[in-house]
């Protein structure tokens, strides 16, 4: 049976990147006594797929995993025997059942929502009617034209397409001390046909207005990740259900 | 939620930042204002090699029982950080609690290898703490040093407070439950110092003077005060079921160097070779309780989801009940996703039928470590390893599906000649015929043979500890004898052979039987801004000779010496169990090329038996 996990990752986790992430689950599932399966092959390893790699540097309330158990109790003792031998800073939020056929999230990702707030006291967010009155303009151009560098070329990618909301709003962020706080918030493309990371969107709108963003001064934070039902963005902890 | 010590700023521009943020699974929290005592433990190389020493994960879980104590981890912050921390004046933290070093009672430092001595002044300096021990006051913790180096700790003995000569199991309680009292009856540093020093196995280097000759070997080593001992007594835990094992050990998010549980099976070494420091500091042979290891393995696997162990000690064929403990392992393990490695086996039946199992035969590769190239020498060193025994090993080995040998020998041991040299290749070649006599149907491609070797450093409490040490040319000059003989080999082409740098040996050989002097050359090394000599890419031993230089100290003086057998050499006043006229005895067997029986088959008499135990008593029940 195939489930979906959805965690957090805050505070000093932001710095562990995304393949040390794996590892951890990969012994907390061994130590929360869950009744994972494993490969075929010399080498069997846990049946484990992460719907997107994390920033390091960024926080999330919505990182998924699928996993393939052999047996299963319930979504919520699966919710407590993974907390029970978790670390501050990651916390598992729920786990989902799978339908027999569905693909994993790595395959279904389409969207990520994404909020952006100071953490230096810049105060360069302190007006939330004029950033909302930037944005509107930035979002009306004909085309938002970016350079987006691989390793081997450089390429040219029209933004305005990819950026299916953005807006400026107050949020709070419980696990990183964060209230009411002003925020730029953004869902944009995400997965394997187009994947569109924070910095490109912040990039764009900070050198529209004369300005550079700085990374080091902001805090970015993942809200969701999302697949795409019927025209629709839905949350990936919403395609399976809690048993 | 914990605040750390480094701004996002720092952890974001630096390497792996993972290594300063603690966090790990199973690190200990504590409420400090609930504790008499904070004692941070340092292993002076990066996070990822620290991370990976048992002693520490060991003395963490003994120190976090008591209620009294919090023991928290620091390990050195890589130049890049390094050089932040300088820059914007931070102090040196602990993991745990993310609080300066300077705060706490005690930093305890294992010293495992002698390269890492301008690390220990690195945490120092970091840590804001005066770097000798004299300079230090009242606020400051108390600075103890432990491990394998301690047992000759003269050259950095001025950087230390206490030197802890042992195991940790037996004497720390003492030590911490006597710094506990003497903190409430207020007594000065120095007073807690002198009472530490008359603890058995504590030695305060402060509380002894060293003189010296004219011609700069020791005169005398005298304590200052009546009322400390003379000689300081090895510390053994001779209760096994008392050696202690980290019931939780901290995983770290990063990959360590070893990243896998490890199971120690036995302390100490039957087999007495005379190159051997181990092996003779670790006496008396002990071996764990089968069954307490079985519920060991059990608990540590359950409370860290490692998908594998490691078993651990210094010649694992020699625990006597392995079969038993491995055939549990296997049985209960395998086919649930967790290897079972096994390092410093005999290579025989019995264990490649266990690796067939538990590893993928195609893949590993097989390890002989006859460290001499003819059994002259082998006499000598008293590896009681023959030509015969590795090549039926091998041949066993290659019936079953291996392809793949490696040899460890050293080159530069006493009384070694041109024949012992050229007998490295020549082994190799006798191993890889072995594989070409199985028919071509029924092997798979070619066999490869790495021979590796390394250039011996005599050391302290061994039968060669009086041996002049070979030079560098000479150490250049077997390396390349070794490989223009093995391009003279038939079956050249099966082999490969890797040698390592000597100048980095150079200096170890100094250290390890270097005295009070040499403090003053690691002293200016390190102001120099040299550190981290254990990684090749900072190493540059120029720095060294300059210092040496500069102080007006011969380093050929330790090295390339021979030494008598009534000088007193610096770590005399250490009692190490093994008696000087056992050392001596194997010195004159070594010259003679006898061989001495392992401590099962005969005991050699080498004075260990005084602490009633291990394999001493094994067969007197």
């Amino acid at each position: 049976m195939n489930v979906r996990i959805k965690f957090a990752k805050h505070g000093s986790m932001k710095f562990i990147g995304h393949l040390d992430i794996m590892r951890f689950f990969q012994k907390a599932i061994i130590r929360a006594g869950l009744d994972i399966a494993y490969s075929e092959g010399y080498n069997p390893h846990q049946i484990m797929s992460f719907a997107q790699p994390l920033s390091v540097g960024v926080v999330s309330d919505g990182e998924y995993m699928d996993i393939t158990l052999k047996s299963a109790s319930s979504s919520a003792d699966i919710v407590n025997r993974l907390n029970d031998v978790s670390v501050e800073g990651i916390k598992v939020l729920d786990c989902k059942l799978l339908l027999e056929k569905a693909k994993n999230s790595m395959s279904i990702i389409e969207a990520a929502k994404y909020a952006v707030y100071e953490k230096n006291g810049m105060n360069m967010l302190s007006d939330i009617d004029c950033l909302n009155e930037k944005i509107r303009s930035f979002l009306n151009k004909d085309s938002i034209i970016i350079s987006k560098k691989t390793k081997k070329s450089e390429t040219e990618l029209d933004l305005k397409p990819l950026i299916y909301d953005f807006k400026a709003e107050k949020i709070t962020v419980e696990d990183e001390d964060v209230h009411d706080q002003n925020a730029l918030i953004f869902t944009v493309s995400a997965g394997s046909v187009a994947n569109i990371k924070p910095d490109h969107i912040l990039n764009a709108f900070f050198n529209e207005y004369g300005m550079e963003y700085n990374e080091i001064d902001y805090q970015v934070f993942r809200i969701d990740m999302y697949a795409k039902e019927n025209d629709n963005f839905i949350s990936l902890n919403d395609l399976g259900d809690t048993f | 939620m914990r605040k750390l010590a480094l701004s996002d700023e720092i952890l974001m521009s630096i390497d792996k930042p993972a290594r300063y943020i603690g966090n790990e699974v199973n690190s200990v929290i504590k409420d400090k204002d609930k504790i008499d005592i904070r004692f941070v433990m340092c292993f002076p190389d990066n996070y990822e090699i620290g991370m990976s020493h048992l002693g520490i994960q060991i003395l963490y879980d003994m120190f976090n029982q008591r209620e009294d104590t919090w023991c928290e981890r620091v390990y050195s912050p890589w130049p890049d950080l390094h050089k932040i921390m300088k820059e914007k004046d931070i102090p040196l933290f602990a993991l745990e609690s993310q609080d300066p070093i300077k705060d706490f009672d005690f930093l305890g430092i294992t010293i495992q290898y002698e390269m890492c001595y301008t690390n220990i002044l690195q945490i120092l300096d970091l840590a804001k703490i005066p770097l000798r021990s004299k300079d230090r006051n009242e606020e400051d913790p108390f600075v103890i040093g432990g491990g394998p180096c301690t047992y000759n700790p003269e050259p950095i003995a001025d950087f230390f407070d206490i030197i802890y000569i042992g195991e940790g199991e037996t004497r720390y309680d003492e030590l911490l439950t006597l710094y506990k009292k003497m903190r409430k009856e207020k007594a000065s540093r120095k007073e807690i110092l002198h009472e530490m020093g008359k603890l058995s196995g504590i030695y305060v280097p402060s509380l002894y003077e060293v003189t010296y000759n004219e011609d700069c070997t020791i005169k005398e080593f005298k304590a200052l005060y009546d009322d400390v001992p003379l000689t300081i007594e090895k510390q053994v835990e001779m209760n096994t079921s008392n050696i202690g094992y980290p019931r939780k050990p901290v995983i770290p998010f990063i990959k360590a160097i070893q990243d896998r549980v490890t199971l120690e099976i036995m302390r100490g070494c039957i087999r007495g070779c005379r190159f051997c420091q181990a092996g003779m500091l670790y006496r008396p042979t002990r071996q764990r309780d089968v069954n307490e290891l079985k519920a060991m393995a059990d608990e540590m696997l359950a409370a860290t989801g490692y998908d594998e162990m490691s078993l651990s000690s210094l010649s694992s064929s020699d625990y006597e009940k392995l079969d038993e403990l491995l055939d549990y392992l296997i049985e209960k393990y395998n086919g649930k996703g967790v290897n079972i490695s096994l390092p410093s086996l005999r290579i025989d039946a019995f264990s490649l039928d266990v690796m067939s199992k538990v590893q993928d035969v195609r893949k590993s590769s097989l390890t002989f470590a006859p460290e001499a190239g003819t059994q002259r020498l082998r006499n000598v060193i008293n590896k009681g390893l023959t030509e015969d025994d590795i090549l039926n090993g091998a041949g066993l080995a290659f019936e079953g599906g291996w392809q793949k040998v490696k040899l460890y020998f050293m080159l530069g041991l006493p009384f070694e000649t041109e024949e012992d040299m050229k007998g490295i290749p020549e082994l190799a070649e006798k191993i890889a015929r072995r594989y070409y006599e199985i028919p071509k149907d029924q092997r798979n491609g070619k066999c490869m043979i790495t021979m590796s070797t390394s250039f011996f450093v005599p050391k302290p409490f061994t039968p060669f500890q009086w041996v002049k040490m070979a030079t560098s040319e000479y150490f250049i000059n077997a390396a390349h004898t070794v490989k223009d003989h093995m391009m003279t080999m038939l079956n050249k082409k099966s082999m490969h052979y890797i040698y390592h740098h000597e100048d980095v040996t150079i200096l170890e050989g100094i250290f390890a039987r270097g005295d009070r002097r040499l403090s003053d050359v690691i002293e200016m090394v390190y102001k120099n801004g040299q550190f981290f000599d254990a990684w090749e890419e900072f190493f540059d031993i120029n720095k060294y000779y300059d210092a040496f230089k500069a102080l007006n100290i011969d380093p050929d003086f330790y090295i390339f010496r021979e030494r008598p057998y009534d000088e007193i050499l610096p770590w005399d006043f250490i009692d190490a169990g093994v008696s000087k006229e056992f050392l001596i005895r194997e010195a004159e067997n070594a010259k003679k090329g006898i061989v001495t029986p392992n401590c099962r088959q005969k005991c050699a008499g080498c004075g260990i038996a005084k602490y009633k135990g291990g394999v001493c008593v094994e067969r007197k029940n």
